[in-house]
């Protein structure tokens, strides 16, 4: 029996999975050159298994239909994504940020669940982290890459950081019962725990990078980072109120992921 | 059973099925069969051996190392399943947009068998696949029919066209999440890689 705040928390990584997985997808046929579509391509697929296989757990089931229902037709209130995976991300260097900021947290994410209490949920780790071994060398080499070329392609990454670590800030807002969760061992790390690790994880990476992005209009990594992560930490909270709330290109994005199954809803694919 | 090292299709009927989990009956009280017990699980397994990957269309699941476990259950009386075949299959990644079409097809081929009633699939979210789970002759037919190769345990890759070790990767990312892409320098075509 899962309780309602594990359900929560499961639901949270579930949609961020299944979102990320979606917006990934669009890059078929526009990334820069063939290897890069084929990549997020590839790596769509497996994010989107991923919240396949934990909306297995949460509903009980491995009907694919009841499934897409499920991942598909909830109203908007009813999702728990963050605004980083439900941002549309239209530039190449958004998108690649967003890829690398993202799996960078997503395998915290996973290792915290590794003991779980929910039994099939940690037996569901290993597999995940297997897959994300290849996401983040690829995000790593990519982006390391990308800034050595050009100072205009550093610049463009600079502005992205700048645009979405402050969005990517509401992955570690605690969710409503978090404290229950942690009491029946669902995971073994609070949200606050693990964005602190990304925080570093992040911050000595692009250090090591010799990336100085600001952090909103607060300061820069590397100087002023813990009053930077703290205002972006506020801000996130005010906007996503704990993955209550959607962003505002939501609306839109649900619609686009809805087009194929509300031709025919009873269809079995 | 439980497999722990993947059987191959050819080799299935003479595999002994003899670790057996505590739900599994003894052959002799499955009521509309003489065979015995392994025969029972050997047929299954041959069964769904029969089925191809939709990627590879002549090289079976079951040398690809997607079977992990058959179980036959006796008809239970008055349940209206009939001596029901619980197959377990793992993925060869999460996201495999093919595991119902493989599910379906080892359902139709395991049901097809006399012995058996109806066939439940289970696709285990606990296994995770890799080439270690391939058997040599799906690895040699891969790299004869597909130009598709597996990496050596130290890394290197052998050209499936020439022979050649000199293959260098080129992308993580191939036509398929499957595989990846290198080059070989020596006959100058690109090799495919299997991909865990």
């Amino acid at each position: 029996m899962i309780s309602p705040a594990a359900r929560n928390h499961l639901l949270a990584l579930a949609d961020d999975e299944h979102i990320i997985g979606a917006r990934h997808a669009r890059w078929i046929g526009l990334g820069p050159f063939l290897e890069e579509d084929l990549a997020f391509c590839s790596i769509a697929q497996d994010e989107l298994g991923h919240a396949l296989s934990l909306y297995e757990v949460l509903l009980d089931t491995t009907d694919d239909r009841l499934i897409d229902h499920f991942a598909l037709l909830r109203s908007p209130e009813d999702y728990r994504s963050c605004w980083l995976v439900e941002a549309p991300c239209s530039t190449w260097s958004d998108a690649l940020v967003r890829h690398w900021l993202y799996d960078e947290a997503e395998v915290l994410r996973w290792q915290a669940l590794s003991e779980s209490s929910i039994d099939a949920i940690a037996r569901r780790v290993d597999q995940a982290l297997r897959e994300e071994v290849f996401h983040r060398s690829h995000a790593d080499l990519l982006l390391s890459k990308v800034l050595t070329t050009t100072t205009e392609a550093k610049a463009a990454i600079e502005d992205s950081l700048g645009r979405l670590l402050p969005i990517a800030a509401g992955m570690w807002d605690p969710l409503v019962d978090e404290a229950q969760t942690l009491d029946e061992g669902v995971m073994n790390a609070t949200a606050a725990e693990l964005g602190q690790r990304w925080w570093t994880r992040v911050a000595d990476q692009l250090t090591s990078w010799g990336v100085t992005a600001s952090l909103g209009t607060n300061g820069a990594l590397g100087t002023a980072i813990d009053t930077a992560i703290d205002s972006a930490i506020a801000t996130s909270s005010a906007q996503q109120r704990n993955r209550m709330a959607r962003s505002p290109e939501f609306d839109e994005l649900l619609a686009s992921i809805q087009e194929v199954i509300t031709i025919d809803p009873s269809a079995r694919w | 059973m439980t497999i722990t090292t993947p059987p191959t299709s050819e080799t299935a009927t003479s595999t002994r099925l003899d670790s057996r989990s505590g739900s599994t009956v003894p052959g002799s009280s499955i009521a509309r069969s003489s065979s015995t017990t392994s025969d029972i699980d050997d047929a299954v397994t041959n069964a769904v051996a029969s089925v191809n990957d939709p990627e590879y269309p002549d090289v079976s699941i079951v040398d690809l190392g997607l079977l992990v476990d058959v179980r036959v259950l006796a008809d239970i009386p008055g349940s209206l399943h009939g001596v029901t075949a619980e197959v377990d299959l793992v993925p060869t990644f999460t996201g495999c947009p093919a595991l119902s079409m493989i599910a379906e097809d080892v359902v139709t081929a395991v049901e097809s068998l006399e012995a058996i009633d109806r066939c439940v699939t289970t696709w285990r979210r606990d296994v995770v696949w890799d080439t270690d789970r391939m058997t040599q002759s799906a690895t040699e037919r891969l790299a004869r029919e597909y130009t598709v190769t597996l990496r050596r345990k130290d890394g290197t890759l052998r050209c499936p066209s020439c022979g050649s070790d000199e293959v260098a990767d080129q992308s993580m990312a191939g036509p398929s999440r499957c595989r990846s892409v290198a080059w070989c320098p020596s006959c100058r075509n690109a090799v495919e890689v299997m991909r865990g």
